[in-house]
């Protein structure tokens, strides 16, 4: 006897075949059932869950063969690591004070002007510890989630642009909608031409711009950024440069400019809506019904003018347009 | 089957979950990797047809969906087929030779699995499928396939299937 199975092998199993066949089956029953969106978003709600796992194995299985593999001899790699790193930080401090005094200036000229800047929440940083580049999504899973103040919307960007946005978060990862992912759909305009388009993700080779306003104005080369129009996104942020391939325009994206390893999460510009907005002092809502109604019926509003000053009778006066007065 | 046989199947499925979620680490996510429950469904075939491989494929495809984003239910039916295509293949042998069994269930696996994902995709409504970037990570498990047998299968395959 085998260690395997007392069975001979190639026996007809019509009880087994028909639970393999039924679990088939049901599988594509379980496929059906996802075109509802309430079967969806308990799907959903699962995966949150399931990101943190993934994350978990990744890094698991990572540290598994980093101690297996390459466990030895890394310490001298390390230390240059960490001096290189050093020397960054000292070279970004100059910077970060360089930004922090323009950034005073900015506010004061803004102020000066009686600009209405975009206001920004804060922003967190964080690690990517695994990513998915398979048939279905291109996206990453970062280690900031709720419990870091992370936000479904997030704009995620690194060094070198933008990298996407967050699509789902767990309580401490979040998964990140690669640009280049099908389902991404970002507004973007040209720095050149002021082009206003749509940029598509095309699942890891890319993405391109659909339905530009101008497409003649769009230059070779071209950086577009994104343009804030959807009021999710900051506005400014590097996306790519314009190439033209074909009759379409894409993006050679600034991601793939290098390794997207830290990034920062960037919660969208924080506009109140007009619904939510304070009412202005000393003015109360306008309650006139023939205003209110005004440009869907308007009203016949008759002007008041003494038949003495027109030489003619009252009731010939014209109502005024646009019923205003 | 036995229950040491059980066991086995076991640890190949954490395994192949395992190699799966290493080949989502940052720098890797992007470049090809293979589907190590390809390798699965070829080489377990051999033993014949098994209630207990069937469900280990089902928990696999199911942590795969979750990993890759994948609708849920696309790689459990994706590697049944493939599981099946492999039984087909293997319950030729003989007359045909195990190199060719084994052939067949690969290159049998490669396709029906671009394929079902597709109609999976299609069956859930999922946005995007992308047929491409399977295209890679096929190429790998098949040059890694001939290294792996040997892990998986027994001494003699011969012996095994009488």
């Amino acid at each position: 006897m085998a260690w395997y199975g007392h069975r001979r092998s190639g026996e007809p199993r019509p009880g087994a075949r028909a639970v393999v066949v039924g679990l088939g089956l049901s599988m594509v029953g379980v496929l059906a059932i996802q075109t509802s969106t309430a079967v969806r978003s308990g799907i959903d709600a699962s995966r949150e869950s399931v990101d943190a796992t993934t994350a978990s194995l990744a890094s698991f299985a990572s540290d598994l063969s980093d101690w297996s593999l390459f466990g030895f001899g890394r310490s001298e790699q390390d230390r240059a690591r960490i001096a290189e790193l050093e020397a960054q930080v000292r070279e970004l401090t100059r910077w970060k004070d360089l930004a922090e005094s323009m950034t005073l200036r900015m506010e004061r000229y803004e102020r000066l002007l009686d600009l209405v800047g975009e206001t920004q929440g804060q922003s967190v940083t964080a690690r990517i510890v695994a990513e998915d580049a398979g048939p279905f999504s291109a996206s990453r899973i970062a280690n900031a989630g709720a419990a870091n103040g992370v936000r479904e919307g997030f704009a995620v960007i690194n060094e070198n642009g933008l990298v996407g946005r967050v699509v789902r978060v767990g309580e401490y990862t979040s998964r990140i909608l690669m640009l280049t992912d099908f389902a991404s759909r970002i507004p973007v305009m040209g720095t050149r031409s002021g082009d206003r388009a749509l940029l598509v993700g095309d699942n890891g080779t890319g993405a391109r711009l659909i339905e530009p306003e101008t497409p003649d104005k769009i230059v070779e080369g071209e950086v577009w950024v994104t343009s804030g129009d959807d009021g999710k996104m900051p506005l400014g942020v590097r996306v790519g440069i314009a190439t033209r391939v074909g009759e379409e325009w894409r993006l050679s994206l600034a991601i793939d400019e290098g390794p997207v390893d830290f990034v920062r999460l960037v919660p969208p510009p924080d506009f109140a809506r007009p619904e939510d907005a304070p009412a202005l002092g000393g003015v109360s809502e306008n309650t006139e019904p023939t205003l209110r109604s005004a440009g869907v019926e308007l009203a016949p509003i008759v002007t008041t003018v003494p038949p003495a000053a027109t030489g003619r009778p009252a009731s010939a006066a014209r109502p005024s347009p646009g019923g205003a007065q | 089957m036995t229950l040491a046989w059980r066991l086995w199947v076991v640890v190949l499925m954490v395994l192949a979950a395992l190699v799966t979620a290493y080949g989502m680490r940052v720098g890797v996510g992007s470049a090809w990797w293979p589907i190590p429950a390809l390798w699965l469904t070829t080489t377990l075939a051999a033993f014949g047809l098994s209630i207990w491989a069937s469900g280990g494929f089902i928990l696999l495809g199911l942590a795969m969906d979750f990993m890759g984003e994948a609708p849920v239910g696309a790689w459990p039916l994706a590697l049944l087929s493939a599981y099946a295509v492999a039984l087909v293949a293997w319950d030729r042998q003989p007359p045909i030779r195990v190199i060719s069994a084994e052939l067949i269930s690969l290159v049998g696996g490669c396709i029906v699995i671009s394929l079902t994902l597709g109609v999976a995709a299609a069956i859930a409504g999922h946005p995007g499928f992308s047929r491409n970037a399977l295209t890679g990570d096929f190429i790998m498990t098949a040059l890694m396939y001939p290294v792996i047998r040997f892990m998986i299968l027994p001494a003699s395959i011969r012996v095994a299937r009488r």
